[in-house]
């Protein structure tokens, strides 16, 4: 394919005056920072969760104390400093540890049947996990996407990240910005003295707390086995969150449901689900479970 | 749901064995190779996600809130991200969120018909940026108002953030020909929109 002669270099004056004004366009130091320490909230408490779960099977090798620690030094933090973040991220902590497993399984985030046995950390077990790659799924995960409806995931997909710094065309353009690829640690960042300056208390909008928070109660009732509650609380959703971020979520939490009361609708809306995110994850996902179902 | 691979009887408990597996992978992910992949992320593309949410019509400070959201989507969704995809998720997902910001604007602003929004005045100036600067980009961001936002998305990535193609293509998930459709007619509705600012200007200049 041609394609066209870029109207920052070949446009109108007016053109690449308005083009080159977007230039160098950034947000106030600190925004960085502060989404790292939102995503931090949301992985400390995934950790603990993980960790809970643990303690119910056996020793997990990945997870050592002192990262732990850290972990929830960094949730500290940011209660003093950015409260709004953190509340996001113990809503996010109920909804992925809001199944409660009453046999002390592992809490599991996705949405996976609640019979499930304890499993034994043994090598098998390690190799069947690493014979299921999540890049598979997460190729799947970015085509389900809107703007992707009108294909599923192109071959080359996976190429989207080599982005060539190559060409004499890197110059004009908004780039350039990006920080050192060397991932810095996220305690370090945390530390960092300025942090506390630049962290307003401002929030993620209140949208997605609400969105996780509805979906963790309809989990909770799910992982309890009371699906007329859970299903309730999906329908709280649906009607709170009509364009809601997580709605692919809370329609395989509702299909989930269904399942467990042998609702025909089940199948109706899996295949439907189904159909229209034939590459998401959770695709693969409802299959398992209707073909448990029957 | 019937679906031809699986029979009733072959492997029962498949579900138990996708359910673990996953689970699997998600505990060995967390630990600091977990909190690294997220911080290398934010490092790499937060300018890029803050600068693509404001083209895409975002006002200047609920990018900041609206950068946020989108990481922290992305922190709930790290097992599914597949190494390599973080920039494609990344930018669909800001795609999502500013689209969801604009229709609550759009909702927000029949609220206040009448008032001229044009005067709308970027509520943190900012004293590093040239005045003119500053002018441009509510001009640029007032053109870019024009495209739909399929279209807008694939321009901004195209014509501001310079990227080939194909490389649009992988990060939105569509053909390249979509690519070259969008961009064609993302590109006539920006030239129009930009020479009839622009004659406005001088109209206003002359009164």
């Amino acid at each position: 394919m041609t394609t066209p002669e870029r109207l920052i270099e070949h446009g109108t004056e007016f053109e690449r005056e308005l083009l080159a004004s977007a230039r160098l366009d950034a947000g106030k130091d600190g925004g960085r920072r502060r989404a790292v320490v939102a995503m931090a909230a949301v992985l400390s408490t995934t950790a603990t969760a993980a960790t809970t779960g643990a303690t119910a099977g056996a020793s997990v090798g990945g997870i050592s104390a002192g990262v732990l620690v850290k972990w929830v030094g960094v949730a500290v933090v940011t209660v003093g400093v950015a409260g709004a973040s953190v509340r996001v991220g113990s809503n996010l902590v109920s909804m992925r540890s809001a199944a409660p497993s009453t046999n002390g399984a592992p809490v599991r985030h996705g949405a996976g049947p609640s019979s499930l046995p304890v499993p034994n950390r043994d090598r098998e077990q390690e190799a069947t996990a690493a014979t299921m790659s999540p890049a598979s799924i997460a190729t799947a995960m970015a085509a389900e996407m809107p703007l992707a409806s009108t294909t599923t995931a192109t071959p080359s997909a996976a190429k989207a990240e080599t982005r060539p710094s190559s060409g004499p065309m890197s110059r004009p353009f908004a780039r350039g910005d990006q920080r050192s690829s060397e991932p810095s640690d996220l305690g370090a960042s945390v530390t960092d003295p300025d942090t506390s300056r630049n962290l307003p208390a401002r929030s993620v909008p209140p949208d997605l707390e609400g969105e996780v928070a509805t979906l963790g109660a309809a989990r909770a009732a799910l992982g309890g086995n009371d699906a007329p509650t859970a299903l309730r609380a999906l329908d709280a959703y649906d009607r709170a969150f009509p364009q809601g971020v997580l709605s692919d979520e809370a329609a395989v939490l509702r299909i989930e449901a269904l399942a467990k009361r042998s609702d025909p609708n089940a199948a109706v809306l899996s295949e439907r689900f189904v159909a229209g995110h034939p590459a998401s994850p959770y695709a693969e996902r409802l299959r398992a479970i209707m073909a448990h179902n029957r | 749901m019937i679906d031809p691979r699986s029979s009733p009887n072959s492997r029962p408990i498949m579900s138990d064995v996708a359910a673990l597996a996953a689970e699997r992978v998600e505990e060995r992910a967390v630990g600091p190779a977990r909190s690294r992949r997220l911080t290398a992320i934010a490092n790499l593309h937060y300018a890029f996600i803050w600068r693509s949410l404001r083209r895409l019509g975002v006002a200047g400070q609920a990018a900041d809130d609206a950068a946020q959201q989108v990481f922290v989507l992305c922190a709930v969704k790290l097992d599914v991200i597949a190494e390599g995809r973080e920039r494609a998720f990344l930018f669909q997902t800001a795609l999502r969120v500013a689209m969801s910001l604009r229709r609550d604007f759009a909702q927000r602003r029949e609220a206040f018909l009448g008032e001229d929004i044009d005067q709308f005045v970027d509520p943190e100036p900012r004293p590093d940026v040239a005045v003119e600067v500053m002018q441009r980009r509510a001009l640029l961001d007032r053109v870019l108002d024009m495209l739909p936002m399929d279209q807008r998305a694939v321009f901004v990535l195209y014509e501001i953030e310079g990227l080939a193609a194909k490389e649009i293509a992988a990060l939105l998930s569509i053909p390249v020909g979509t690519v070259a459709s969008r961009l064609k007619r993302g590109r006539e509705t920006f030239q129009s929109g930009a020479a009839r600012v622009r004659l406005q200007m001088e109209r206003g200049a002359k009164r």
